[in-house]
């Protein structure tokens, strides 16, 4: 191969052996620390997670209540039934930062419905509490019943066997560039199977 | 990395500044402030039932109270009153608070002793219009009586503070903000709960 | 460059490099004044930075138009229920202007005007806010905009080049605040004026009453 036919006489010269030599290092070395292995797929099945439990992703201590369908969601006037028909998600959130600045806007990113049951996410429409139908302000370390609304698309049934998916949050104390605090998202945690019911259990409406 | 003699010589002292310079650069930016410490507000103290000043504001808190829920108006006239539940507890903090330079808005924050911050619930929760000052526009020298309602946890309000900042949203940076120290010991607490209710009347229509 | 490992501050080493050394000095200069003589631009944009001292006799320019304060009434305790909270009753003040539009200013863009009541202290009172004031100074039939004014069957009518048109401003001001040494202000978007930033500032003639 014409590749290396040049390498005997590159190879006589000092500052090109040196470079070759190195070239074989880095390449061994990133063979030993795993870099040509196949990259670990985003869609790999995350753990299953039923009503009921409390799952703790980082950010948030979450326990998915239970799901519905519905014309009007809750806290829509009356006027405007049938219009939509919309995928209620009731859950206890609980917020284990140290403030509450910008925690609800996180929730409604990590939170997605995979509207083919396992792919495709998609994030809510809207969140609000579930008492009082206001904008949930997620204060830390109280737990708060949070409805996340979702809308169907015109036409399309009700999903059987609906999933959701939530997201892991790791928090940063100093990012590199400007040395700002933040939480990033860090990767798929659990996958929510939750059948649909008519109505959650005698708990806030 | 030696060479012959004939080429390039090695200044040891320009090799040694360079690698002491790069080795300064680190340490630097390891151990500069962080961007929060940077624009940190500036920090004002005070305690409750004296006027403490900002840079275009002023309050004074009066008194705390404690409840469980509040029952409020219905949102139309001829709706049934509504209840209004803490996910905690209701601490109510009664103030007098004036704009001095320019209209805005006044927003506040608790603070409790492990450094957990929660914001004074907004304007529509308790929707209370005049008495919740939360999101509520202040005039220039027209003072405000009313107060901020604040959902917290039961455990943190021992040794709780309250911070009061100009502006919606977060403290702005190099800003005033003023930390008033609510005196909350176990003694005051212990009080503060013994006179709370599980249900606050705070109906202004008689028609319920 | 086979330069001797000694000290580079040779005798004459100033001179053989004043060349680089005054652009050094030039750009180093610039890099500071530039991003201020920036930020300054950027400031008189956003918000009114560069005051026009109008005097109470005849019409002041500002902006193609001529202007003018054409009467002040000053209320002690008529300000009750205004803000969006309950309040001690506090002083209502008006001030009423007149404008005379220059050939480009239509009623559109002279609608643009804000204004504005301030202390020597630095207290600032925009002019018709919180909404009720506003309001209330239509309620009692004075024209809010600065360019045109309520017809008949909710159309408009502009002001005319060259023909005074009335406006009013209402301030709330808090009760025991005197009038005197209090000045008027009036402001288009400070993006928009000539130079940017520009305002005209009135000294507050006595009241009529």
């Amino acid at each position: 191969m014409t590749l290396f036919d040049d390498l005997g006489v590159l190879w006589r010269r000092r500052y090109w052996r040196a470079a070759i030599i190195a070239a074989g290092v880095a390449t061994l070395g990133v063979l030993l620390l795993g870099g040509f292995e196949r990259a670990v797929s985003a869609a790999k099945d995350r753990p299953d997670s039923p009503a009921g439990r409390r799952i703790e992703t980082g950010a948030f201590a979450l326990t998915p209540l239970c799901a519905w369908t519905t014309d009007l969601y809750p806290g829509q006037p009356q006027g405007m039934r049938g219009r939509q028909r919309f995928l209620v998600l009731r859950m206890q959130v609980e917020n284990l930062a140290y403030d509450w600045l910008a925690m609800s806007a996180l929730l409604a990113k990590d939170v997605v419905w995979l509207a083919d049951g396992r792919t495709d996410p998609r994030q809510p429409k809207y969140t609000q509490r579930a008492d009082d139908h206001t904008l949930p302000v997620l204060q830390p370390a109280l737990p708060v019943q949070v409805d996340l609304i979702w809308e169907l698309p015109a036409g399309t049934a009700a999903p059987r066997q609906p999933a959701w998916g939530v997201y892991r949050r790791r928090h940063v104390e100093r990012g590199y560039l400007a040395g700002d605090e933040f939480w990033v998202q860090d990767g798929a945690a659990y996958r929510l199977p939750i059948a649909l019911t008519t109505q959650c259990d005698g708990r806030v409406q | 990395m030696s060479a012959a003699p004939r080429h390039l010589p090695i200044r040891w002292t320009l090799v040694t500044a360079t690698l002491c310079a790069l080795a300064l650069i680190v340490l630097l930016r390891k151990h500069q402030p962080s961007y929060e410490e940077k624009v940190a507000p500036l920090t004002v103290a005070g305690t409750i039932g004296a006027p403490v000043t900002a840079r275009n504001f002023e309050v004074t808190v009066k008194r705390l109270k404690l409840a469980r829920a509040y029952r409020i108006d219905g949102r139309y006239s001829g709706d049934p009153s509504q209840v209004v539940r803490a996910d905690g507890i209701w601490l109510s903090a009664l103030l007098e608070a004036t704009a001095t330079r320019e209209p805005g808005f006044l927003s506040a924050q608790l603070r409790t002793r492990d450094g957990r911050l929660y914001a004074a619930s907004g304007g529509d929760r308790p929707k209370l219009d005049g008495v919740n000052l939360g999101e509520t526009s202040l005039a220039t020298g027209i003072p405000a009586s009313g107060a901020y309602f604040f959902d917290v946890p039961e455990a943190g309000l021992e040794g709780a503070s309250l911070q009061f900042y100009w502006g919606l949203g977060a403290p702005s940076g190099l800003d005033h903000l003023l930390d008033i120290d609510l005196g909350l010991d176990a003694r005051a607490l212990a009080e503060l709960r013994d006179q709370a209710v599980p249900e606050l009347d705070m109906r202004t229509r008689t028609d319920q | 460059m086979n330069a001797a490992a000694r000290p580079s501050l040779l005798p004459g080493w100033w001179r053989r490099n004043r060349g680089w050394l005054a652009g050094s000095v030039l750009l180093g200069a610039l890099a500071f004044y530039l991003p201020w003589r920036d930020s300054r631009a950027e400031r008189a944009r956003s918000t009114p930075s560069h005051r026009i001292n109008a005097d109470n006799t005849g019409w002041s320019d500002y902006e193609g138009s001529g202007w003018r304060i054409a009467g002040v009434e000053f209320e002690p305790g008529a300000g009750k229920a205004v803000a969006d909270y309950p309040h001690a009753p506090g002083s209502l003040l008006l001030v009423h202007y007149q404008v005379t539009p220059g050939r480009e200013a239509t009623g559109k863009l002279l609608d643009r005007c804000r204004g504005r009541l301030v202390d020597a202290a630095g207290r600032r009172w925009p002019a018709n806010e919180p909404y009720k004031l506003g309001r209330r100074l239509r309620d009692r039939g004075f024209n809010d905009s600065c360019g045109t004014r309520p017809g008949e069957s909710f159309v408009r009518i502009e002001a005319s080049p060259g023909q005074a048109f009335d406006f009013s401003h209402a301030f709330l001001l808090p009760a025991g605040t005197r009038p005197e040494g209090l000045r008027a202000e009036i402001f288009f978007p400070p993006s928009t004026t000539t130079p940017h930033g520009s305002y005209l500032s009135f000294p507050l003639p006595p009241s009529a009453r």
